[in-house]
């Protein structure tokens, strides 16, 4: 007899996995940012709140200048009534200018803000001519 | 958030919230627009962003029976909290720009609450 297991099959993994919020897909917002343009290269700060020093990846690949951060889940208890959710972190990719020197940069993290300090190529750095 | 005078006292507003935001109130909110408020048996906790902001530039206060947060001593917030909420228990920390205020309930709030039977 041509029997059809259809009874009793185990069920699909995938549907009956117990997962958790790890898995959930990770909402990463862009951060709020501003630059400032200056004699010796280029200020940004970076408005990354809830984040440590630690879960933050600060890149420059190039001209690129790449930034992603978690914002770990420090949700409080109960249910939000309202407000909308934090976000799970922050992404965010800038261009540098030509004039700026991405591999020299220095960042520093402090109270949620990062300011990022860019100085411009040797070649576009002021320099003073002396006059013969 | 302006409270109308016919609401205040009679249902645990904050749990209203939500929905007196929604109801054409916008106009007269003094909270931060990132605040984040949630619930649970206990109590609340409020959430502010502020990002950049030194712990000594934010003042907070209790006061006749509403929320005052100062920033950077020019921009206030204002919150009246009813009659549901512990004022004396309320606290706060402050940690990677976050501000998170925790207002407890009143005790008879509490949705445990053990009774002595006689």
């Amino acid at each position: 007899m041509n029997e059809e297991t259809t009874c009793c099959e185990t069920p699909d993994t995938e549907n009956t996995a117990i997962t958790t919020r790890d898995d959930r897909p990770r909402r990463l917002a862009e951060p709020a940012w501003n630059a400032t343009r200056h004699d010796h290269g280029a200020d940004i700060e970076v408005a990354l709140p809830g984040v440590r020093k630690e879960d933050l990846k600060l890149e420059v690949r190039g001209s690129r200048l790449a930034l992603e951060a978690r914002r770990p889940d420090q949700a409080p208890a109960g249910r939000l009534i309202h407000g909308e959710p934090a976000p799970d972190g922050y992404r965010l990719e800038l261009r540098l200018g030509n004039a700026l020197d991405g591999s020299a940069l220095s960042a520093r993290l402090e109270s949620g803000l990062l300011k990022v300090s860019v100085p411009l190529v040797k070649a576009a750095q002021p320099k003073r001519i002396e006059i013969a | 958030m302006i409270l109308a005078q016919h609401l205040r006292n009679t249902s645990p507003w904050l749990s209203d919230f939500g929905r007196l935001f929604d109801a054409a109130l916008r106009g007269v909110v003094t909270t931060p627009a990132d605040l984040r408020v949630h619930e649970d048996d206990d109590g609340w906790t409020l959430e502010v962003d502020f990002p950049g902001v030194a712990r000594d530039e934010l003042a907070l206060e209790v006061k006749d029976n509403g929320l005052h947060l100062r920033v950077k001593d020019d921009t206030r917030y204002h919150l009246p909290l009813g009659d549901k909420v512990d004022t004396a228990g309320v606290s706060a920390r402050f940690e990677l720009g976050v501000l998170k205020i925790r207002l407890p309930k009143l005790d008879a709030q509490v949705a445990s609450h053990h009774i002595e039977i006689q």
